[in-house]
């Protein structure tokens, strides 16, 4: 779709997805940013038109939300697709769009639009030369007050004019849009979009529910599977406790440790067993054994976390390579208000018996406090830190807890 | 309490439970079906995990099709209390869970409640599912009169739905299931069948004495709670009839390899139990 997503900073929430990418304003209740966030990560094809469509028809039924503004762009039958809704504005690089009136939707077609912005309605756009700003959200969810979008053409020719006088003097700048071609207001979307796939397939083939608004309401369309006839591949069955193959995996790192009489691996400084509590004499001889997890990490929202694989905490952590390949797990957390989660911020790993945190360059950086320390303590560019059982970290605002699973 | 959950009409709450709560709602019409009430479990906050997440969970689950686990209809995502949550309905009547157990429902009964449970996760662990969030709450007992509420029989129980903490989700979240439920070797990251198995041990630990085996942790800050389990604390079991303290002593124990082997033997354990009582 673009070469490059460049996200603004403020109030909302940026996501990017493949080929779609949704702006949801600060306004939108956090149902429906899950929802638009939940939607555009559904890789399918002409994304674009099917999420425009769905959400028309849940806006054919009322407007649960008419205040939220919020945008979707992604490819369609006819270019890439374009859904705007509530105050909310874009610039397809030769006028500005919004809906009309505001607030109410529109969904339309663009052929050639970059770059192509995304600002809430009456927002000054960003200055020109963004094409040169380094970051680029590839995959995920980032706080952000809109966003714009370059493509392979060359970018910015048609910045919007002076900042408010809209180019070519034929459209005003914003807040005040100009002429539209997918004009819509609630039920009169001129825009032909393509058949969704499988709309209404919850319930036996029924509507589905209208979006999440207020308390109570109904939820997502999109996020409501069926279950009755829900099939997944056949596991083999889990082993029992005593076989073999329920042994810790062989791929963990090999460490030195000391065994039980029962042949359970253990820290070195054990006094019991960790598994059946049985006495580990001192002196007993150290062996090479895979390394059980260092312990737990426990996040300020109460999940915990085994560190066996490291942990890539972050917005979007799973677009580390670490974690599309397996080798480490995605502690996803968004970020605190005011603060910011890189998509990869931080990551915890375990060396040995120890867990350590490491830096991984992001710009809200990441902190770190032992225990019984009074402050935090920020970590430099790919720093790594030992963290003792107890200790503290903090990444975009938010606290995880480390402890250790074994003595200090 | 909200009075939908998606385009579900909630009657009343089988369990008022913070963290987890179930409920009785109305099927929709859409569904088909007449108007037999539906059972809707919600599962926790969006924030906690993914769609996606909780979506690659909940379809392998419902897969597997037991007469010990919800006969299941839907999941999505709506929100409830003001925040967005996953939530799970199911064409089975729920009529009360062992949290809080109808008074008529004797010690017996009780025990063939866990034994069904323990069924419903042998049929997750045959098809290589652990269900990492057994407790009282989710041994969910069958409505087996007209109005809905267990008579006091021989109860009927199926097991509610399966933890969201798999593949991209953590492992556990303080508060559901309790802490005092999740085996320590969960928290190692060496989740198995014995898993559940301890924690259908801490299950009947409570629904014979009153209290689970460790008393008090989730009384505790979080971070001592979690320090105590991981040093792997020695359960105790009051006085109550040797077939019922054997087995959970057994499921109980620290080494995975001397729980019982699978949650179908603790089922028939149970069983006899019951028949002895």
């Amino acid at each position: 779709m673009a070469d490059k997503l460049e996200v603004l900073p403020g109030p909302g929430l940026v996501a990017r997805f493949g080929d779609v990418a949704v702006w949801a304003g600060p306004q939108c209740s956090s149902a429906l940013q899950a929802h638009l966030v939940s939607e555009a990560q559904k890789q399918r094809p002409y994304a674009g038109d099917q999420l425009a469509s769905s959400f028309i028809a849940v806006l054919q039924r009322g407007d649960p939300e008419p205040q939220a503004p919020f945008a979707i762009v992604g490819p369609g039958a006819n270019g890439l697709a374009l859904f705007l809704h509530g105050p909310v504005q874009a610039w397809d690089s030769g006028r500005w769009l919004a809906p009309q009136p505001v607030p109410g939707w529109m969904a339309t077609s663009i052929g050639r639009p970059w770059p192509l912005i995304i600002l809430p309605y009456g927002a000054a756009p960003p200055p020109q030369s963004q094409q040169e700003n380094p970051f680029d959200l590839v995959s995920g969810a980032v706080p952000g007050s809109g966003f714009v979008l370059f493509g392979g053409q060359p970018g910015y020719g048609g910045q919007p004019g002076g900042l408010g006088t809209g180019p070519g003097g034929t459209a005003p700048g914003p807040g005040g849009p100009g002429p539209m071609t997918g004009n819509a207001g609630p039920g009169q979307a001129s825009m032909t979009v393509a058949p969704v796939a499988n709309a209404g397939a919850t319930g036996g083939g029924a509507g589905g529910p209208a979006i999440a608004g207020a308390a109570g309401s109904a939820s997502p369309s999109g996020g409501t599977i069926d279950l009755r006839s829900a099939f997944a591949a056949l596991q083999p069955p889990l082993p029992v406790a005593s076989s073999p193959a329920a042994s810790i995996t062989p791929e963990r790192p090999e460490v030195q440790g000391v065994r039980c009489e029962l042949g359970h691996f253990n820290h070195p400084r054990v006094t019991n067993c960790m598994r059946c509590g049985r006495p580990v004499p001192p002196g007993s001889p150290q062996v090479s054994g895979p390394r059980p997890a260092a312990g737990v990490l426990l996040a300020d929202d109460g999940s915990i976390w085994a560190l066996g694989r490291p942990c890539i905490i972050g917005a979007e952590p799973t677009s580390a390579a670490e974690v599309q390949t397996g080798a480490a797990q995605a502690i996803a957390m968004r970020a605190a208000q005011d603060h910011l989660m890189a998509p990869v911020h931080a990551e915890v790993q375990a060396k040995g018996w120890s867990a350590y945190l490491v830096d991984r360059g992001a710009d809200g950086g990441t902190f770190f406090q032992g225990p019984g320390a009074q402050g935090w303590a920020q970590l430099g560019r790919n720093e790594q830190r030992e963290l003792a059982d107890g200790s503290h970290l903090s990444c975009g605002g938010r606290v995880l807890t480390y402890l250790s699973a074994w003595p200090a | 309490m909200a009075s939908q959950v998606a385009d579900y009409e909630i009657t009343s709450s089988v369990l008022e439970d913070r963290t987890a709560p179930c409920l009785r709602a109305r099927r929709p019409q859409r569904l088909g079906g007449g108007d037999a009430p539906v059972t809707i479990w919600v599962l926790g906050p969006l924030a906690r995990t993914s769609w996606a997440a909780a979506r690659a969970r909940l379809e392998p689950a419902a897969s597997v099709r037991d007469e010990h686990l919800p006969a299941w209809l839907e999941a999505g995502v709506a929100e409830w209390a003001q925040r967005p949550v996953v939530w799970v309905s199911a064409a089975t009547a729920v009529a009360g869970t062992l949290a809080s157990p109808p008074p008529g429902l004797d010690m017996p009964a009780r025990l063939r409640a866990i034994a069904s449970a323990a069924r419903g996760a042998h049929a997750l662990h045959e098809r290589g599912q652990v269900h990492e969030a057994i407790c009282p709450q989710s041994v969910a007992l069958v409505a087996t009169s007209s109005s809905g509420t267990p008579d006091g029989g021989p109860a009927s129980a199926v097991l509610s739905p399966p933890a969201l903490a798999n593949g991209q989700a953590p492992l556990a979240q303080v508060g559901y299931p309790p802490l005092g439920y999740i085996d320590p070797q969960l928290l190692r990251g060496e989740g198995g069948r014995w898993s559940d198995i301890w924690a259908l041990g801490a299950t009947v630990h409570q629904a014979v004495t009153g209290s689970v085996p460790f008393p008090g942790l989730d009384e505790l800050p979080v971070v001592q709670a979690l320090s105590k389990l991981l040093s792997v604390p020695a359960p105790t079991l009051g006085a109550v009839p040797d077939a019922v303290s054997d087995v959970v002593a057994e499921c109980l124990s620290v080494d995975p390899a001397d729980r019982p082997a699978t949650a179908g033997e603790v089922a028939e354990r149970l069983d006899e139990a019951a028949s002895k009582w």
